[in-house]
């Protein structure tokens, strides 16, 4: 009978870790060798310029949207995204400042009196600085196959998983840089942004932060 | 007093005439039977749409992008409201003439949002049927008043597609379309509702993979 609860146990608790395994990808072998090379490269990390093209299924309509566009981060805390096509749109995050910019308007906003944008651009930042694994909002596993880390994240703050339910960053194994996010929202809606042409510690014009 | 009264009733006339008047360099006719008048947007199969938005409503003013696609399993039509960087907020579907809300951000869950934005896709996506008609023949447009399901609208369009436009106007609302290209997508809607609400919808080609 022992023996038979123990098979039991064994084949569940295989079967969880099974099931929350990505395809294709292993848990990481040495998680803080991993850790602390990531640590590294956030540490070593000012600025980013690269382009980026975002795929968002929308499955009530069974299509996805496609634009593209080009990205800038410069450390702490200031990012820009312009998308180009097929519509122009600039997102400015810069010291708590949220700016949004659209062919037609403008709008400002101070995310300090907003706690979920606050939250939002808290993991962007990390999200694509690397500085990710100490985040306590987020419950992380990291996986890996021959080209990349795979961290998946799941958000434990509420305020968060009504927006997203599950976050995956693959992480580039020579460089340790974010080469792809995947935003899974609480339905079964998921973005995918892609970068390319990524150009890490060369500086640019700051006056991009301030539109 | 009787000259004030007299005035008062030939002004009162005078107004009346100039209302009921057709529009200029139109002659009134009646149609032999009820036409109709296609949807603003219509769907000839069921390859997706996408549209860029920009919305003021009184001092404030939003920007986003709406997509529809006709199901293919189904003739009803999926309305999704969405952020430039991908965030959905409100989703609806459109059947028979009416518009229903399937998914609404938890942020922006207000009875009168909703039921706005249902009169603005059934503003959209209804048809029109053709009570009379005045044409206009030296410009080759013609002009169709339409029974709509509140009241009634003015539809100006010509067949010439490059310069096919639909301007429906109620007592509330005014809904312009103009299209290029395709006969059934416009390339710019321009819609005025209450509170002083304006939206301008602009597509965007090439959008889907």
């Amino acid at each position: 009978m022992k023996r038979i609860c123990c098979v039991l146990i064994a084949f569940f608790t295989f079967s969880a870790i099974a099931f929350n395994q990505p395809a294709g990808f292993t848990p990481v072998k040495s998680a803080s060798d991993f850790s602390s090379k990531m640590k590294d490269y956030a540490s070593k990390l000012t600025c980013i310029k690269s382009n980026f093209v975002q795929e968002k299924h929308l499955q009530y309509l069974d299509a996805a949207l496609e634009s593209e566009g080009k990205f800038w981060y410069k450390t702490p805390n200031k990012v820009r995204w312009e998308y180009t096509k097929p519509y122009k749109y600039i997102l400015v995050l810069n010291n708590g400042k949220l700016k949004m910019i659209s062919e037609s308007s403008k709008t400002e906003l101070d995310m300090k009196g907003n706690a979920i944008f606050e939250q939002v651009n808290n993991i962007m930042i990390a999200s694509v600085s690397g500085n990710i694994l100490d985040n306590k909002d987020y419950g992380i596993q990291v996986f890996e196959n021959t080209r990349f880390y795979l961290i998946l994240m799941k958000p434990t703050s509420q305020a968060i998983s009504t927006l997203i339910s599950q976050m995956e960053l693959y992480v580039d194994k020579n460089s340790y840089s974010v080469t792809k996010i995947k935003m899974i929202e609480s339905g079964s809606d998921y973005s995918e942004i892609s970068f390319s042409n990524l150009i890490i510690n060369e500086e640019f014009d700051e006056g991009l932060f301030t539109p | 007093m009787k000259s004030l009264t007299k005035v008062f009733l030939l002004l009162n006339i005078l107004i009346l005439l100039i209302g009921c008047a057709a529009p200029k360099d139109c002659i009134k006719c009646e149609l032999p039977a009820t036409i109709i008048i296609s949807p603003i947007i219509k769907f000839a199969d069921d390859t997706p749409v996408l549209y860029n938005a920009d919305i003021k409503v009184l001092k404030y003013h939003f920007s986003g992008l709406i997509a529809f696609r006709r199901m293919s399993d189904s003739s009803a039509i999926r309305i999704v409201f969405l952020t430039e960087v991908g965030l959905r907020m409100m989703e609806f579907s459109y059947e028979n003439g009416i518009a229903i809300n399937t998914y609404c951000l938890d942020a922006i869950k207000r009875n009168s949002t909703v039921r706005f934005m249902d009169s603005f896709i059934e503003m959209l996506l209804q048809q029109s049927k053709i009570r009379k008609t005045c044409n206009n023949n030296s410009l080759n447009k013609s002009s169709y008043f339409c029974k709509l399901k509140k009241g009634y609208a003015e539809v100006e369009y010509t067949d010439n597609i490059k310069d096919k436009s639909i301007v429906k106007e109620g007592r509330k609302n005014r809904i312009e379309a103009r299209y290029s290209d395709n006969a059934n997508l416009p390339d710019e809607i321009n819609v005025t509702m209450k509170y002083q609400t304006v939206i301008h919808l602009k597509k965007l080609n090439n959008a889907f993979k």
